[in-house]
């Protein structure tokens, strides 16, 4: 379980990040799509965090409830109060090349896999709660 | 992120290795964009083991530039955690995408 770990909100430590989550993740989802998708997931929250809240720092949790079925991440930061999820996307998956911008795919990405998202501002930090629930064979190893 | 050209002569292919995020994607895109000369492209992605939405850019400027220019272009050989992103963002069916790469010289042959 990672739970409110703080790095240096740097581009360099990105992959250190992602790393202590994915191996966080590995020990408990099986699915190597799913495990994926997590990580696509965590690199786009964490790099709206380090190049535009302003934080010197990033929180990361990562934890499994509810008898390992149920994903927790929290991203904290001390930045600019900001809600992502106020901002919304405009991909369209149906778009031809012609008509397909560029922006917007980080948000959709997350808000597409992730089950639910939540944002607060408390105590000085800005709080991105994302939730993602398991059944059974989908993608979890039950705890040994 | 290495980018190498595997074949050079009525088609040209095009191997990627490493992973398409947001260190590589830029660097890469300008990579590839410089390779484009005309001939019908074919882009491996057999070796890529991830892609961020940085690197889904990557791809669709890429595509949108051969475009631009007349190239045929043909993403090849994604593996099935590639293949899903594509999937999940509707790139899968905006590109041309095709399971292998013989499968893609097939196609520009």
């Amino acid at each position: 379980m990672l739970k409110n770990v703080a790095f240096p909100a740097k581009r360099e430590l990105l992959p250190e990040m992602l790393k202590k989550i994915t191996d966080e993740i590995d020990k408990h989802v099986k699915d190597s799509k799913w495990l994926n998708r997590l990580k696509v997931c965590s690199e786009e929250i964490l790099i709206n965090i380090i190049d535009y809240s302003g934080s010197d720092k990033v929180y990361i949790t990562c934890e499994f409830l509810d008898a390992e079925k149920t994903l927790r991440f929290e991203f904290a930061d001390e930045g600019t109060p900001y809600n992502p999820l106020e901002e919304k996307s405009e991909v369209d998956i149906d778009a031809d090349i012609d008509e397909r911008g560029i922006g917007g795919l980080g948000i959709f990405l997350y808000t597409t896999m992730m089950d639910k998202m939540e944002y607060r501002y408390a105590n000085g930090k800005n709080h991105l709660i994302a939730i993602k629930k398991f059944s059974g064979k989908e993608a979890m190893a039950v705890a040994e | 992120m290495t980018v190498t050209v595997e074949r050079d002569d009525n088609i040209k292919i095009i191997a990627m290795d490493g992973q398409l995020d947001v260190s590589s994607s830029d660097a890469t895109r300008e990579e590839v964009i410089k390779l484009l000369d005309g001939k019908p492209t074919i882009i491996s992605l057999e070796k890529v083991s991830y892609v961020s939405s940085s690197g889904l850019r990557a791809l669709l400027m890429i595509a949108k530039t051969a475009k631009a220019r007349k190239i045929k272009i043909i993403y090849a050989a994604a593996i099935d955690e590639v293949v899903d992103v594509l999937q999940m963002t509707g790139f899968i069916k905006m590109l041309r995408c095709v399971k292998t790469v013989d499968d893609a010289i097939a196609e520009l042959s």
